[in-house]
């Protein structure tokens, strides 16, 4: 792709657009999804109303922030390899910028008193969020005997040996394929609703999502 | 994402388990995923604004990847079905998981060497946080608000 003023503007564009749109996750990182959609098919005209659905599907089905793929695929869409690149920049960038500012009070001001007994109720708190996007998410993928199963394997393999977390992840893969391969029609059915509930609920971003 | 952050980070030397807590509550305050927000705290810990911007490539780069493959081969119908059974044997080890790094960053095998005194507190602000958080539908950013308040009047 010939890098001329036009492209230019339109990969900057893209950029600033995707910028607007991330501190919107302070609402939930999903509340950027209808943002995005938004954006993409309506303000800027980039891509279709049709093909969000899917977009935003392949989206939380993939690791990674749902709004980061998302928007490196509309940015694909729009402009290729560099509007990706241009679109995750740009929903990146305030989160890295306020990390690396929250980063810097906390380093300096770590030592002191009030800091030290404010950050011992953070964790509390932080605790409690990441107990509550566990059990958000179990309610959600333990619907039947054979992912309570995965699950009950899972955590037999964590506890009980020094299993790398990635290999756990490859064998649920496995597991997964293979069920749909013995179940058939049931079971697909129940999985199609897991991937179309995903793109258009409001959940805690914070937490629940990255992880 | 969360134990093997601390798995690598405490493994290279870089930082101790309790710091790595530091860094997740860190990454919990801010917008974004957790996952790049702490690795992006560990990465300037430990090697200044390079690091940050390092870690956060690093972490981000291999998901696009991901998505790139996947793109590329499930756009047959067939291969649809087969992302859905991915996704299907993916969720519970993700819950799994999520719960695991949650019983890590409690650090419950720790618990017996802290007093009491200290502790009970700590677990009704536990309980209360996740009470707002499930019940009455609270905002993260406000609990974590209050949190650091009610900290502040209970240690110092």
């Amino acid at each position: 792709m010939t890098i001329d003023k036009a492209s230019c503007r339109l990969l900057l564009d893209i950029f600033v657009t995707f910028l607007k749109i991330s501190p919107v996750s302070f609402g939930g990182g999903y509340a950027m999804i209808p943002v995005i959609e938004r954006e993409a098919t309506q303000h800027k005209k980039w891509l279709k109303a049709e093909e969000m659905p899917d977009l935003f599907a392949v989206s939380g089905a993939v690791p990674g922030a749902a709004a980061v793929n998302a928007a490196a695929l509309v940015g694909y869409r729009t402009a290729g390899a560099s509007g990706a690149a241009a679109a995750v920049a740009g929903i990146s960038l305030p989160s890295f910028g306020i990390v690396l500012l929250l980063s810097f009070v906390f380093l300096h001001f770590q030592h002191h008193p009030k800091a030290v007994a404010a950050l011992q109720g953070i964790r509390a708190a932080t605790g409690a969020m990441i107990v509550y996007a566990g059990m958000k998410m179990a309610k959600k993928a333990i619907i039947d005997w054979t992912t309570a199963a995965i699950a009950a394997a899972s955590a037999l393999m964590l506890l009980a040996s020094a299993l790398h977390p990635a290999l756990i992840i490859i064998g649920a893969l496995t597991a997964g394929l293979l069920a749909g391969k013995i179940k058939r029609e049931p079971f697909l059915a129940s999985a199609a609703t897991l991937i179309q509930e995903k793109t258009y609920v409001y959940e805690d971003y914070f937490i629940g999502d990255g992880i | 994402m969360l134990p093997a952050l601390e798995h690598e980070a405490v493994r290279r030397g870089w930082m101790s388990i309790s710091e790595v807590t530091d860094a997740v509550v860190i990454a919990g305050m801010a917008p974004g995923p957790v996952g790049t927000n702490s690795a992006v705290y560990i990465g300037y810990q430990t090697a200044g604004l390079a690091g940050a911007a390092v870690s956060a490539a690093g972490i981000t780069l291999p998901s696009l990847l991901l998505l790139a493959a996947v793109v590329i081969l499930f756009k047959k119908t067939q291969n649809h079905r087969r992302l859905q059974s991915m996704i299907y044997g993916l969720r519970p080890a993700v819950a799994v998981l999520i719960l695991y790094g949650a019983y890590r960053f409690i650090g419950i095998d720790r618990l017996a060497s802290i007093s009491v005194l200290h502790l009970l507190p700590a677990f009704i602000l536990f309980a209360a946080s996740f009470y707002a958080l499930h019940y009455n539908k609270l905002h993260p950013a406000l609990i974590i608000l209050f949190s650091a308040l009610i900290g502040i009047a209970i240690w110092s």
